[in-house]
């Protein structure tokens, strides 16, 4: 289920001309985007061979 | 009336995910039962209250948008591979009558796919209309810069983050995490939001599916019950699986008993045991010489000699939780015993990971049409790559899946009176990845059959979607719109490109001490001395500082380097054929734009036809020499530049346009149903003259 957060207006208009200047479809988009680039530089990493096997375009 | 029931029930429901199980390593079904009827309960009661309030606004929305409407319903469908020049030379043999009539009366132009022409990263395109620096997908693989693993590049499925441990048991206690990763917004979500309903039938990398004002089907991505993206089991009464070398695929042996044979199906992780799998036993009675009884507690089938069976139900239980799943028989010999097992794909009638939206979706398409393959790539390529598929048997999987997306999609035809309606088929692809080999004399694959259903198997396929289109056209109503797209084209792969290979010969990787090769993954690279790596189909990376884990190479240095590699490249020579593999080279920043290029590759190889990255380059082996013969049943290829290989655009109106792009496809249906082109989407209006 989608959660609400409140932001400043300011900061708001600042998330508009973002939007529109990188090319986000919305200000959701740009939001999350920022989140999930913030957590995976704290995150170790990882790979997900075993989820790959079985795609036919490698071995 | 009950149909009726079903989709009002699935139209005004939101769709919950289900807490299932989600790949491996993860826990599944256990909150399942219990809290998804609990919440369901409430979520339906909240639907219910809300129900008026939301009618009235999406009447008014779908007003507004109707009144600006030009055409009533516009119907795509998807023939994913399918190539504008083979399309073009069949259409002139008289091959595909309803294509040809479709482009006299209508429109036919060659559609520019994206770069790479690849199906996750064009069909992404397709469906929102922007280039991929602004949807995030680049590859079908993407790499973690602090591994240098690889990660399916379209969706992420996580293990719920919190167990309850007792002893050896481990049960979730909190949800897993299914994500799309594909981002900006797809056509149908915009349509929605304009009130315009839309039913979207496994357009590719759609899993898991999105909320949005219609049904979807997800398609390409979609996991089997392994959480892989396709396992097959081969067994056999012999200790080894007969002639072939598996790389993929499981090996059993049976064991015999008096007068019949027992094994086990390996099904999925264990939802509370971790690093245990759930198994199923069965047992196999020989019936003569061409067909067996195969018996498990949840049913019998009896299946013949060379014939693909039905679907066959198997769960998989642990303790009071249940995992379904179905799958395909294909018994090979009786003397010796062998038998093939497909992946085992989640069952839609119970799908333990989100298929469709609504979820209650699947379960009606399985209630009505019977049950259908639900793995993204059903076709089981690597079981004919293999040997243990032979190839009349591959031809009947790749039918039959299609046969059960063809009675789908006829199932939605009549229904959807407006709005939008996709369906993708995916067969052709799937026929010339594997079969291309029967239509280039120069390919040194193995061309082992003389049956015409072989040999002509990429001409059948054209010809079984010109039948498809056929049976369209009749039921066009008045008012509808129809156009045919696919993703890319097709060409053929002879020779591999160790591109990693090449990278070390040019002093750009280096491996470690005493090593001349390295395995998976970059295992056996020495990170400290490279600069540059290959990634996937047609990346190559700069190991850069700050960035990659152990990267070297400084930003400000990077671009110089970027250039000096692409040079390079642009010079690769194929000695033993004479030929320059490469034919295009991009940095990222010459072909996309938008808030993901960061995670593109720096830079982009485009193959010249013929051409390919070689298997061992595609999953990260560092192997010489540099260029090699492709020996493998998997002959027919997409990964060279979209200039080479474009796809096919039929209207059976007019357009303005003389040139089509997957990227104008959503401006176009925008413009059609009404609905105001929002400002982040790049393509262009074709311009359907009615």
């Amino acid at each position: 289920m989608a959660k609400k957060v409140k932001i400043s207006d300011e900061a708001y208009e600042k998330a508009r001309e973002l939007v529109e200047k990188k090319g986000y479809s919305s200000v959701e988009e740009l939001v999350e985007h920022l989140i999930n680039r913030e957590y995976s530089e704290e995150g170790e990493g990882g790979g997900e061979e075993e989820r790959l096997k079985g795609l036919g375009y490698i071995s | 009336m009950r149909k009726r029931l079903i989709y009002f029930v699935g139209g005004i429901f939101l769709p919950l995910p289900l807490l299932a199980y989600v790949g491996p390593g993860a826990g599944f079904a256990f909150l399942g039962s219990f809290l998804f009827v609990f919440l369901a309960f409430f979520v339906a009661l909240f639907n219910l209250v809300t129900l008026p309030i939301r009618v009235v606004i999406r009447a008014i929305r779908r007003s507004r948008a109707l009144k600006r409407a030009r055409v009533k319903r516009v119907i795509i469908l998807g023939f994913d591979g399918m190539d504008y020049k083979l399309a073009s030379e069949l259409m002139k043999q008289g091959r595909l009558p309803n294509f040809k009539k479709l482009a006299e009366e209508g429109s036919f132009l060659p559609l520019k796919s994206t770069e790479p022409p690849l199906s996750p990263v064009a069909w992404s395109t397709f469906s929102t209309g922007v280039n991929p620096g602004k949807h995030n997908i680049f590859d079908f693989l993407a790499r973690d810069p602090k591994t240098y693993l690889p990660k399916l590049s379209a969706s992420e499925i996580l293990p719920p983050k919190k167990y309850l441990k007792i002893g050896k048991w481990q049960i979730p206690i909190s949800k897993p995490k299914i994500e799309l990763l594909r981002k900006s917004r797809a056509m149908w979500k915009v349509l929605g939001d304009s009130g315009v309903y839309a039913q979207v039938l496994r357009v590719p990398f759609t899993f898991p599916p999105e909320k949005f004002y219609g049904l979807q089907l997800a398609g390409l991505g979609t996991p089997d019950l392994r959480g892989t993206q396709g396992t097959f089991t081969y067994f056999s009464e012999e200790e080894k699986p007969g002639d072939f070398e598996l790389s993929e695929g499981i090996f059993l042996k049976l064991e015999k008993v008096n007068g019949y044979y027992k094994g086990r199906i390996p099904g999925p992780p264990h939802p509370f045991k971790k690093g245990e799998v759930l198994n199923k036993e069965f047992k196999v009675f020989p019936l003569g010489e061409d067909a067996v009884k195969i018996k498990t507690e949840d049913g019998e089938m009896e299946v013949r000699k060379g014939v693909l069976s039905p679907w066959f139900r198997m769960d998989f239980r642990a303790g009071v939780a249940k995992v379904s799943g179905i799958a395909q028989w294909y018994l090979h010999s009786t003397s010796p015993l062998r038998i093939y097992l497909s992946p085992i794909n989640l069952n839609p009638e119970k799908p333990a990971m989100p298929l469709s939206h609504p979820s209650i979706f699947a379960v009606y398409l399985a209630k009505k049409n019977g049950p259908f393959a639900t793995l993204g790539m059903a076709e089981d390529t690597w079981a004919l790559n293999e040997g243990v598929l032979d190839e009349e048997g591959y031809i009947q999987q790749v039918y039959n899946a299609n046969r059960e997306r063809e009675r789908i999609f006829f199932d939605a035809l009549p229904k959807s009176r407006e709005g939008l309606l996709i369906s993708v088929f995916e067969y052709p692809d799937r026929i010339q990845h594997m079969f291309w080999r029967y239509i280039d004399p120069q390919s040194p694959a193995p061309r082992d059959s003389r049956k015409k259903e072989v040999v002509e198997a990429i001409y059948r396929v054209y010809q079984d979607a010109d039948r498809i289109v056929g049976e369209t056209t009749k039921r066009l109503r008045k008012g509808d719109l129809l156009m045919i797209v696919s993703d890319h084209g097709f060409g053929p792969f002879r020779r591999g490109v160790n591109i990693n290979g090449w990278l070390m010969k040019e002093g750009y990787l280096h491996l470690k001490e005493g090593r001349d090769g390295s395995g998976k993954w970059f295992a056996d690279v020495d990170w400290s001395r490279t600069v540059a790596y290959g990634f996937g189909l047609s990346g190559v990376y700069i190991n850069m500082k700050g960035r990659e884990k152990e990267g070297i190479v400084a930003p400000k240095e990077a671009e110089a380097l970027k250039r000096e590699i692409r040079e390079k490249l642009l010079k690769l020579y194929d000695e033993e054929k004479g030929e320059r593999p490469v034919a295009a080279a991009f940095l990222r920043e010459e072909i996309y734009k938008g808030p993901y290029v960061k995670n593109a590759p720096d830079i982009i190889v485009g193959y010249r036809l013929g051409y390919r990255v070689s298997w061992e380059s595609a999953v990260g082996k560092v192997v010489e020499p540099v260029v090699v013969d492709n020996t493998r049943r998997w002959s027919g290829d997409h990964g060279f530049t979209s200039e080479q290989i474009p796809g096919i655009f039929f209207c059976n109106k007019k357009v303005a346009s003389e040139r089509a792009s997957l990227m104008d496809i959503a401006p176009t249906v925008y413009d059609l149903l009404g609905v105001k082109t929002p400002a982040f989407v790049e393509g262009k209006n074709l311009g359907v003259k009615l």
